[in-house]
């Protein structure tokens, strides 16, 4: 790409302002925000993710659990704009309340982020748990395991490779967003460790900049890069959801 | 299957632009976005055979798209110079000049700040109001996106050449830094004048207020226009020139001729974008024209207005 032979793979790919006015394409605040958004969304995901599909799938009475799963359903199917108007309306004065600082952060984007893609994780998990025979559990009830026993120590690793797909599906998810994203995260290019402050990810920074920098222009061209790191990372991705749905 | 794709065809021929009527695409500006609504009902009246579809996506994303003719017409208030956008091809036609207000959170209670002060604010060297003799309450700047015609006037006409604060918060809308400002304690933004509505104070500047009725004083301005490409339709001109009339313009924060005190009817200026279409003319001096002017003069070194609201003196340009 000619934005990239023009200044370099090292001052794109690894500067850190991003500043097209003045000739600047630095992509490192926006690669560091999709991968601090991200981890933080798969944290909260993960928590809470697969305790709802472990509680769902073993715990909950049986009259109880196909309306829960249905229900799953309905916020898989949620549209990311309502999330990211409830990420604005709770989330964002939270963090403010909390953690200080304008409350458009990192954080919120991490926390109202990991709120949308745990009904998938969770969704996925519980098909994971569900997955694991009966018999086996009956076989460790009746070897004298506690039945937290035979959920953490059984049913959980039988569901791991399951979950981990899961929470594969559930990263590309989070990769890919972007209004929820930009409803909450403050959009400004800047690398930093303060989680309560603004940030940008690859999607909202193509969001933020895609209607102003002409598609020829090298600021046209860095957005094609961020676009461009979107696919692989998205490709990598599958490359794990791949090798772990392989049975070999 | 076979009703699906039937219906689905009937869908697409209703909704495509038929050979009877002739489609007028118009985007940009958000701002302006309203005001081209207002028009239609009239308009539709008048030509019964347009269909007039309108979009917003910003004024640069609107030159952009004039230009390039993916739009009959575009709504800026932006020149396309500033932005690098080639205006060649384009005929601009004079909707008058939109007013950027700061705005604050209405827990702040300074109520006036001078130029210097404003640009520290929005740069982040200002961080708590108890700086500026105001209860202590940490500063947040909220900001306009890139591309913004109020970003680009507060950029020349306030940071001058200073960076905005690497806290700011973005937003990519008026209404959407309007309701940030509106619900952050100790928030800072700036909008276009018709977005400073209530749930939000509009911050002095100088010892000036902005009242509209005193638009013009106010110093800080965005040229509002709308673009067409050299050519166009009678109908696309038509509703050019109806924008550039409509008495609803200073309901959308878009003040022109009426405020200079020559008639609510606002005689559209219409230019070629790169230069005057029709060589100059000798005309009293108008918001229209004060934006001409600081188009001219790049925007800078204009810091008062330069004409006084109404009475103002005729001038030649």
């Amino acid at each position: 790409m000619a934005v990239l032979s023009r200044y370099g793979l090292e001052p794109v790919l690894l500067g850190r302002v991003f500043e097209p006015a003045r000739g600047r394409f630095g992509l490192i605040p926006f690669i560091w925000g999709s991968v601090v958004v991200g981890l933080m969304a798969l944290v909260v995901a993960v928590l809470f993710g697969v305790s709802l599909a472990l509680a769902v799938g073993r715990r909950v009475p049986e009259r109880l659990r196909g309306a829960l799963g249905r229900g799953l359903s309905i916020f898989v199917a949620l549209p990311s704009v309502i999330l990211g108007w409830w990420g604005l309306e709770t989330v964002v004065p939270l963090v403010r309340q909390v953690f200080g600082g304008p409350g458009f952060s990192l954080l919120a984007a991490g926390l109202t982020l990991g709120v949308m893609i745990t009904p998938t994780l969770a969704a996925l998990s519980l098909a994971a748990v569900e997955g694991v025979p009966r018999l086996l559990e009956e076989a460790s009830d009746a070897l004298g395991a506690h039945p937290d026993q035979t959920l953490l120590g059984l049913t959980l690793p039988a569901a791991l490779p399951g979950i981990a797909r899961a929470v594969v599906l559930a990263a590309s998810r989070a990769l890919a967003e972007t209004m929820a994203v930009q409803m909450v995260i403050g959009s400004q290019p800047v690398a930093r460790l303060a989680l309560n402050l603004p940030g940008s990810t690859l999607t909202t920074g193509i969001l933020v900049n895609m209607a102003v920098w002409p598609p020829g222009s090298p600021a046209g061209q860095s957005l094609t890069v961020m676009a461009a790191l979107l696919l692989v990372g998205a490709w990598w991705l599958s490359r794990q959801l791949t090798d772990r749905s392989d049975p070999a | 299957m076979l009703l699906f794709v039937t219906s689905l065809m009937a869908l697409v021929a209703a909704g495509a632009p038929g050979h009877a009527r002739t489609a007028v695409r118009v985007m940009g500006s958000t701002s302006l976005v309203g005001l081209v609504e207002a028009v239609l009902p009239a308009y539709a009246q008048a030509h019964p055979d347009v269909s007039v579809h309108v979009s917003a996506g910003g004024s640069v994303a609107g030159l952009k798209a004039v230009a390039a003719g993916h739009v009959e017409l575009g709504l800026s208030d932006v020149p396309p110079s500033w932005v690098g956008i080639s205006g060649r091809h384009l005929v601009r036609v004079d909707l008058g000049v939109v007013p950027v207000v700061p705005i604050v959170h209405q827990g702040v209670d300074v109520a006036d700040v001078s130029p210097a002060e404003l640009a520290r604010l929005l740069t982040g060297r200002i961080r708590d109001w108890k700086e500026l003799r105001g209860r202590a309450e940490k500063v947040v700047v909220i900001t306009r996106g890139p591309g913004s015609g109020a970003l680009l006037v507060i950029e020349r006409e306030v940071l001058r050449g200073q960076k905005l604060s690497d806290a700011a918060v973005v937003e990519l809308s008026n209404g959407a830094v309007h309701r940030a400002v509106a619900v952050t304690p100790g928030a800072i933004g700036f909008v276009e004048a018709g977005f400073a509505g209530g749930g939000v104070r509009v911050l002095g500047v100088a010892g000036q207020h902005f009242r509209p009725a005193e638009a013009a004083r106010w110093p800080y301005h965005a040229p509002a226009a709308v673009y067409y490409r050299r050519g166009a339709p009678a109908a696309v001109r038509a509703l050019a020139r109806a924008l550039a009339q409509a008495p609803e313009r200073r309901q959308f924060g878009v003040y022109g001729g009426e405020e200079t005190g020559h008639g609510a009817a606002h005689t559209p200026q219409i230019w070629m974008a790169g230069g005057l279409d029709g060589g100059r003319r000798c005309r009293p001096r108008s918001h229209a024209g004060r934006a001409r002017d600081l188009v001219r003069l790049g925007y800078r070194g204009c810091p008062q207005p330069l004409w006084s609201g109404a009475g103002a003196a005729g001038a030649c340009l």
